[in-house]
């Protein structure tokens, strides 16, 4: 800590004194044109030819602020148009070729802003080469979010990575270069992907960030097992506005992107929401899970997944009355059945990676008579959804069980 | 006691509409959905089977009395399938923020972002701040409330239930000179009224200091120190740990170079900001304007975890190093044209593991005619030592689309194409994906239409035994209407979207077939 500090107060003290910029590699041409342009503080560089503006990122004036740099010889003036070069206003400019300039925008008019440099000896830039379009947007931040929900979800849909990456802010609080790979290695491993959402919760707040949960519902197809996974709960984004727009900031598992670097690409979890799908190394569907084994001498037993214990002497006898944990094994049958207040239910075809959520919250059934061994099922209890995989039961008394399991 | 402050938040977040306000805005959404599935495999699909609806509205509004300004925004959602809500009706936001340019209240969904490693999670309650334009006190802000993520979970909703976490935060944020100020924080969080007996409850307590500082035109650095202490109950932990970071930016052209530090402790917990545990990381950036026709991007990323050799598995490296180009018109003669062309690697070894993947991309657009091209090439080559993940990776995508106005009709057709292959080397195994789809957008500016129609087909065929090859036929109708008859209503817009997906499979027991309709209308005023 203490070297850190003494960089930071290194660099500090240094770049206060340092005159020259130090990150300019090179010069370019000396053509008479712009150096750079910023519009209300974003650089013009980094938008597209058209600017959606947002009441709150404008200030408490209402105004839209131009702020730039001419360059290329000795400047005589600058001018700008905001209807498509109609009429033109000049622009106070400083000796280093610096201008600013204001103006008040109304809501759901477009303004065509164009910059015209002119040097002293006559020559000028191209001013269509500075156009952009600008509207001040009549939507409140709800339709902020689902604009920038809607392009992500889009673009991870069609597995486009250029677009989905235009919707991550610089700043993303898990570093951008992470997801980035992560998100080209969930399309290598997915397809068909079907990902769908409604707000739940939007919050905007200072710093220009915006808090939304929503509720989604998946389906993806895995490419590695040709299999489909279908899951649907709640989970939190942030974004930025600093960009001129709403920008991806940070995400908390269960994630929509990033799947394949879960544990770097999410900043905690949503409160009881779970992890959700996730991608493994190999390109196959993972996720956390516990694998757990117990001997049991007399048949029943109940397992208790939170605390991932059994009881080889649950009191009561028969489906749902036995009060102990969340699911009881009748290892004689051998079938299994739910504690008291429990349902259980096979989910066919799914194993401990495969099964999701969804499939959990979907099943109705108490006391499957089957035997278990190589089969999932669901478990609800309580407010809290489980998934369980019988690997295996052998024996005859004692009884050796071995299972895999998880909680949602 | 939580309901009455329920109640309390309510009702101060609906005090400014009883007064006289000088806007008011709404907006309402309300949709119908028809599915229909088929077929023996139909449990795979994530639709919800039958008639189903989907309202959601909003209002909000602004609005001054005396020297105080206000706005206030309330949104509420209802719903019958639980894949878009568990909850049949729901609370979506609620807001009221006053403010008389010195003291400013706000109640309901409160946000206010501290710092990273602090604060960075919306809360359900209240938050104060007091700062004065021109003056020489410091900006102060304090905020208390529930990091529920939704409010069902404030009144302890069965379905929406959650572990309660109590957020208190203080923050005072200085001024230092025209180019610098710092800013010191306090965060609590205490957590109560688990749902199950393994849920994590915390007692965290976060006490961090940061800043911003622009020396020279152009440069920006910040920097931030947190210092965390929690008791974990479950458990029964009591850690402490601390956070640093530090970001120096240079933006002027023809260069972009921003330099980045972090170093996350692993005991280091900040349960409402963002942070991620036993992390020490380092990364550059340089984006640099060659000429007005070539950018060049190139980045390194490093980190590490295992900061207190406490893993027993070991320590994990990342080397994360990129380098690409983008050209404005790569060919003279070409207006329209643009290239784009990026290498990434990535290294991860140690713990076990140790891998070496390499991501080619190339992309070029143009202009031919009256058709516009967008074509995507791209190649991975995944390797490790230790025998997890050893592949190859292609991917090609084309697009190619015009625009084409007949009187006063605009006729927008499109073709996409696309394929990936990937060979497995470790299982000896080839995986093939393509696709192809056709669109019609057709938008009629005078009626106030705009509509698309897309469909096509993509194929999976896998090599490995056991395995199903798979298809699947889609089809999708998108139309927006904003007729002269609901002009009065402003922004009102009916919608119809309608999708058709066949999925077959080499098991023909998964095949199923969905059918989606659904017809809404979006009001604004």
């Amino acid at each position: 800590m203490k070297k850190l500090l003494i960089i930071a107060a290194a660099l500090l003290i240094s770049a206060g004194t340092v005159d020259a910029k130090w990150w300019i590699f090179g010069k370019s041409k000396a053509e008479v044109g712009l150096k750079y342009l910023h519009i209300n503080g974003v650089s013009a560089d980094e938008t597209g030819p058209k600017i959606k503006l947002f009441r709150e990122m404008l200030g408490a004036d209402g105004l839209v602020k131009i702020s730039g740099r001419a360059s290329g010889g000795q400047i005589g003036s600058v001018r700008l148009t905001l209807d498509d070069k109609a009429t033109w206003t000049e622009v106070k400019l400083a000796a280093n070729g610096t201008f600013e300039q204001s103006f008040k925008p109304e809501a759901g008019r477009t303004y065509a802003l164009l910059i015209e440099v002119t040097d002293t000896a006559g020559k000028m830039n191209k001013p269509e080469e500075t156009r952009k379009e600008l509207t001040l947007s009549e939507e409140n931040v709800q339709a902020r979010v689902r604009e920038a929900l809607d392009a992500l979800f889009q673009a991870y849909n069609a597995e486009d990575l250029r677009k989905f990456m235009a919707g991550v802010g610089e700043n993303f609080a898990a570093d951008k270069g992470i997801l980035e790979r992560a998100v080209k290695r969930d399309f290598d491993a997915l397809s068909a992907i079907n990902l769908r959402y409604t707000l739940n919760n939007v919050a905007a707040g200072a710093q220009g960030r915006v808090f939304a949960s929503i509720t989604f519902n998946r389906m993806v197809m895995v490419n590695k097992s040709g299999q489909t996974s279908t899951d649907s709960g709640s989970t939190e984004f942030v974004f930025d506005s600093k960009e001129g727009k709403l920008s991806l900031f940070s995400m908390k598992q269960p994630l929509m992107f990033g799947l394949s670097d879960a544990e770097n690409v999410a900043i905690g979890q949503v409160l009881g929401g779970g992890e959700g799908l996730v991608i493994g190394p190999t390109g196959e569907l993972g996720g956390d899970y516990t694998n757990d084994s117990f001997t049991d001498a007399d048949g029943v037993a109940s397992y208790d997944f939170d605390m991932g214990t059994e009881d080889q002497s649950p009191a009561g006898i028969g489906c749902g009355n036995i009060s102990s944990g969340h699911v009881v094994f009748n290892l004689s049958g051998p079938s299994i059945y739910p504690a008291s207040g429990a349902l259980v239910q096979e989910i066919p075809g799914k194993n401990i990676s495969s099964v999701t959520l969804a499939d959990v919250q979907a099943i109705t059934g108490t006391c499957p008579n089957d035997n278990n061994s190589g089969k999932t099922y669901g478990i609800k209890s309580g407010g809290a959804n489980y998934a369980m995989e019988v690997v295996s039961i052998t024996g005859a008394g004692p009884y050796s069980v071995s299972i895999k399991f998880r909680k949602f | 006691m939580k309901r009455t402050a329920a109640i309390l938040s309510l009702t101060l977040a609906c005090a400014p509409c009883a007064a006289a306000q000088s806007e008011f805005h709404a907006t309402n959404e309300f949709s119908v959905v028809n599915n229909s599935i088929k077929g023996a495999g139909k449990a795979s699909s994530s639709l919800t089977e039958g008639n189903n609806f989907l309202e959601v509205l909003n209002v909000y509004g602004n609005g001054s009395k005396g020297a105080w300004t206000y706005n206030y925004a309330a949104g509420a959602k209802a719903t019958d399938d639980e894949r878009n809500d568990a909850r049949r009706v729901s609370l979506t936001n609620i807001q009221a923020r006053a403010t008389n340019k010195v003291h400013t209240l706000a109640v309901g969904d409160v946000f206010e972002s501290f710092s990273q490693y602090s604060l960075a999670t919306s809360l359900k309650g209240g938050s104060y701040r007091f700062a004065r334009e021109g003056s020489k006190l410091p900006e102060f802000t304090a905020v208390f409330g529930s990091a529920y993520s939704r409010w069902d979970s404030l009144w302890r909703d069965p379905v929406t239930r959650t572990v309660n976490r109590q957020a208190t935060g203080l923050r005072l944020k200085q001024q230092l000179g025209p180019d610098f100020w710092a800013a010191a924080s306090y965060v609590g969080a205490k957590d109560t009224a688990r749902v199950s007996a393994a849920d994590s409850l915390y007692d965290a307590r976060n006490y961090g200091v940061d800043f911003g500082y622009n020396p020279i035109p152009g440069m920006t650095m910040s920097g931030e120190y947190s210092s965390s202490d929690y008791d974990e109950a479950t458990n029964g932990l009591s850690e402490k740990g601390a956070a640093a970071r530090f970001e120096i930016t240079g933006d002027a052209d023809p260069s972009r170079v921003t330099l980045e530090y972090e170093n996350v402790a692993p005991d280091f917990l900040s349960p409402l900001g963002s942070a991620t545990p036993d992390r020490r990381k380092l990364k550059a950036k340089w984006r640099y304007k060659y000429s007005k026709r070539v950018t060049f991007n190139s980045g390194l990323l490093w980190y590490r975890n295992n900061l207190d050799n406490n893993v027993a598995a070991g320590t994990t490296y990342n080397w994360k190093p990129e380098l690409g180009v983008s050209v404005k018109r790569p060919f003279a003669a070409r207006a329209y044209s643009n290239a784009d062309l990026s290498y990434k690697f990535d290294r991860k070894y140690g713990a076990g593991s140790s891998g070496a993947d390499h991501y080619l991309n190339a992309n070029y657009r143009d202009r031919f005619g009256e058709l516009d091209s967008d074509t995507n090439l791209g190649y991975t080559l995944y390797r490790t030592e230790t025998d997890v993940r050893d592949a190859s990776e292609v991917t090609f995508n084309t697009s190619l689309s015009s625009r084409h106005e007949v009187k006063a009709v605009v006729f927008k057709p499109s073709l996409n194409l696309g394929t990936w292959y990937s060979k497995d080397e470790l299982a000896d195994e080839t995986d093939k994906f393509y696709e192809y789809s056709l669109g019609l957008g057709l938008d009629a500016p005078g009626a106030n239409l705009t509509s698309d129609l897309r469909l096509g087909a993509n194929t999976l065929k896998k090599s490995a035994a056991g395995t199903d090859d798979s298809s699947k036929f889609f089809a999708a109708l998108s139309a927006y209407w904003r007729p002269k008859l609901l002009a009065r209503l402003n922004e009102s817009t009916l919608f119809l979207r309608a999708g058709f997906n066949d999925y077959t499979f080499t098991t023909t027991s998964r095949n199923f077939r969905e059918k989606s309709l659904t017809v809404g209308l979006n009001t604004a005023f």
